[in-house]
């Protein structure tokens, strides 16, 4: 799969999540005056609408690897930060627009169409936030989260104006949630995309095989390549890789691969011979066991 | 309290009925803690028909209603109660003093040299007495002057004596300095109070009407340019920060403005025609505010942008006013029922549906794929079994364009049908897996850069049936139960 299709399917999943939230949003519209207080309908409804926007968000890489282990780890990881991240979203957001709504209130009625819009999408920004963070966090990168949160604010930020920006601006309030939380879901899952395309060390293509075409993004300093199910890029369906097979690493400013600890010497080669240590360039064939991949960068 | 009274008749009467009747008024909603306790403080003021306040007044003389539009108000039926004199937080006074041109005059409007006869002279001194008499511990009291231009001598502080002594920074205006931008002093004023917490009152002593330097000078203001602040602008900066006016007209000239400025804002405009009076302005106005009333209620959660809040006592109701509620969820939801549950259902098929999908290489024919480089026809090409030319020229079986490097006939890949295998040849130097070379037998993932163009080599091992499958083995034993993409 092309990075084209895997980031397509990233931001499918992220409108499935917008499609499972919408009903769930208006079920707490109308609902409002059955909590008792602003504070409970907050939390309550960040941390549900979190919990399954990262639920559904949190399966893309395991989808993507093909790995069930790591469907079920990201849905876990991406449910529990969404609810954390839903909770500081919504309570944050609330309280910034009960301070900057009553001085928008007053205003005239450009700012406020822009005011409110903005006060909102706030809170929803802090939501994907926590939700970027998910695979990061799972993949124990500091970067790939930094990269996660970044991604996670910017397309919270998008998509929850345009819910409001709509919902202020439109009569049919339920229908433009309901686009603007679908856009919510696949803008977050987009910004993360073009982030990790500015900030990614390099791009591996496999070019044998069952899943020739498909391509792996290097966006962590160490990443991990073999067949098991905890190497960062996995290879099945490959004779002769192993588990943990090889090592790529980034160090100043370049980007090396090797065999990966207690992998014979021989077990990496790159244009046809045996590596330890091989600084990569552009058009490099690595073969890991019958596996081919050409690296080049994004 | 002779002084109250006294000065309760002093009072402008705005409106005629107030002198009949005994008047409600809400003075200033804080909602600053809606979100942490659910709480919204409502301070309202009680006069009797002679503008006195009325004291003494118990939980039960009030009726509390709230709105979520303005117009159905709905009896809020339990609140806490208290007066603003018994809290803690105590009062945050903001003093606004006029220094234009004017106020170095006397109070008949002559010119003088002689400083005790200026107005700016029995302002000062006047203020000192209101510093004397604030007595509450936390009270906090701020310092701005205004002519053409607004200046800060203190945000709100506890020390009346460092107060006293910033009056004495306030100094005659110098050439173009000295006219009176009141509104937009009264904005600025305002805004320093805007993060102040409990009661917030704005005093403004002036004694001239609003005299913007744009307007009559004809020319841009230094600092605010052609803009002209209204009085309307006032009103609303006020609104937002949750602050009272109280005005004082000390002189001859009164800013009719000044009026609706403080009335709208829950406060009310005396007039002054010496030190003592105005001393006695001050006190009224602190006294005035201790004796307002605090109703703090738990807001309904009725779905509303803003919420309408009135008082009734005896019967008498005060203007509503209003305070920012909305959620971040907004109002008007869809009225879904069972249909809520198909956009559920739909995702989860989908996703399984997602994760179901296998984009995998289903090539069974060898192949080459341009990767980069030059463009060909098709990024696919079949290979036939048999000789293929590569080039430049639009005669070669595969003809690349756009590479300048290329030769008309570069490379051949021919097939031996006795080993089943490919092999590529050339003339000139290509490289195969990034090694130079001008022939070599290839193998499925191999990648040809022939004259600058990539191009990946397949023998279609996806296919058992046609060649062995080399590359896909045993994988295909072990994937057999992977779901993949």
């Amino acid at each position: 799969m092309t990075l084209f299709w895997k980031r397509l399917i990233i931001c499918g999943l992220g409108v499935l999540a917008g499609l499972v939230v919408w009903p769930v949003m208006e079920l707490f519209v109308a609902s409002q005056t059955r909590f008792p207080n602003y504070l409970v309908f907050s939390v309550a409804s960040g941390s549900v609408f979190g919990l399954l926007l990262g639920l559904f968000l949190g399966t893309a890489e395991g989808i993507i690897a093909a790995s069930d282990r790591r469907i079920m780890i990201g849905a876990a990881t991406g449910a529990g930060l969404g609810l954390l991240g839903g909770v500081l979203g919504f309570v944050v957001g609330q309280a910034v627009l009960f301070v900057v709504g009553e001085s928008l209130l007053v205003r005239e009625e450009d700012l406020r169409a822009v005011g409110f819009p903005l006060a909102r999408a706030l809170g929803w920004a802090v939501l994907g936030l926590f939700v970027g963070a998910t695979e990061g966090i799972r993949a124990w990168s500091l970067r790939k989260a930094a990269m996660g949160v970044a991604g996670g604010f910017l397309g919270g930020f998008v998509g929850g104006a345009v819910i409001e920006y709509g919902s202020v601006h439109m009569e049919q309030a339920p229908l433009v949630r309901f686009v603007g939380l679908m856009l919510l879901g696949a803008s977050i899952a987009l910004f993360h995309a073009l982030i990790e395309r500015q900030l990614s060390f390099g791009v591996l293509r496999l070019l044998n095989g069952r899943y020739k075409g498909k391509e792996f993004v290097v966006n962590q300093r160490r990443t991990v390549v073999g067949s098991g199910q905890d190497a960062d890029f996995i290879l099945n369906g490959y004779r002769e890789v192993l588990e943990r097979h090889a090592r790529l690493r980034y160090k100043d400013r370049e980007l090396y691969i090797e065999p990966a600890a207690g992998t014979q010497a021989a077990a990496v080669l790159v244009n046809n011979r045996p590596v330890a240590e091989h600084r990569l360039k552009y058009e490099d064939v690595i073969k890991i066991g019958s596996a081919k991949l050409f690296f080049r960068h994004e | 309290m002779n002084t109250v009274r006294k000065l309760g008749l002093l009072t402008v009467l705005v409106f005629s009925a107030q002198v009949l009747w005994a008047e409600v008024n809400i003075t200033q909603i804080d909602p600053g803690r809606l979100l942490t306790r659910q709480q919204v403080d409502v301070y309202v003021a009680v006069t009797d028909p002679a503008g006195v306040p009325a004291e003494g007044l118990s939980a039960r003389d009030f009726r509390l209603y709230e709105s979520p539009d303005g117009e159905q108000f709905t009896e809020i039926r339990s609140f806490g109660f208290s007066t603003v004199a018994d809290l803690d937080a105590g009062i945050t006074f903001y003093l606004l003093l006029d220094n234009s041109g004017s106020m170095y005059d006397t109070i008949d409007d002559e010119r003088t040299d002689d400083p005790e006869e200026m107005r700016i002279t029995h302002a000062k001194r006047a203020t000192r007495v209101f510093l004397d008499s604030v007595d509450h511990p936390r009270d906090r009291i701020g310092l701005a002057s205004f002519n053409t231009f607004y200046r800060t001598h203190s945000g709100p502080i506890e020390s009346r004596l460092q107060i006293e002594r910033l009056l004495d920074e306030i100094r005659r205006p110098g050439p173009g300095e000295g006219f009176t931008e009141l509104y937009k002093g009264i904005i600025e004023a305002s805004r320093e109070l805007a993060d102040a917490r409990g009661r917030k009152v704005l005093i403004v002593l002036s004694d001239g009407e609003n005299y913007p330097f744009t307007m009559h000078r004809g020319q841009p203001h230094p600092e605010y340019g052609t803009h002209v602040y209204e009085y309307t602008e006032s009103i609303e900066q006020l609104e937002e920060d949750g602050v009272s006016v109280f005005g004082i007209h000390f002189g001859t000239e009164q800013e009719d403005n000044l009026n609706t400025i403080a009335r709208s804002s829950g406060g009310r405009v005396y007039d002054a025609r010496d030190d003592a009076e105005l001393a006695d302005v001050y006190v009224d106005i602190r006294e005035r505010v201790l004796r307002e009333y605090v109703l703090s209620y738990a807001p309904t959660m009725d779905p509303s942008e803003r919420k309408y809040v009135q008082v009734e006592y005896e019967e008498r109701k005060s203007d509503p006013r209003s305070y920012f509620a909305g959620t971040i969820l907004g109002t008007a939801p869809a009225d879904l029922g069972f249909w809520a549950l198909l956009p559920v259902v739909l995702a989860l098929a989908l996703w399984a549906l997602i994760r179901q999908l296998r984009l995998q290489n289903r090539r069974s024919d060898a192949n080459l794929e341009v990767l980069a480089g030059g463009r060909a026809a098709t990024r696919m090409f079949s290979l036939p079994e048999g000789r293929t030319m590569i080039g430049g020229s639009d005669n070669a079986d595969l003809t690349i364009h756009g590479a300048p490097e290329m030769r008309a006939h570069h490379a051949t890949v021919l097939y031996n049908a006795k080993t089943g295998r490919y092999r590529v040849e050339s003339d000139s130097e290509i490289a195969v897996n990034n090694q130079p070379t001008t022939k070599q037998d290839l193998e499925a993932g191999d990648v040809l850069n022939i004259g600058g163009t990539i191009v990946v080599f397949d023998e279609g091992a996806a296919d058992p049936h046609k060649t062995p499958d080399k590359d896909g083995g045993k994988g295909e034993a072990k994937g057999k139960n992977k779901k993949q993409l």
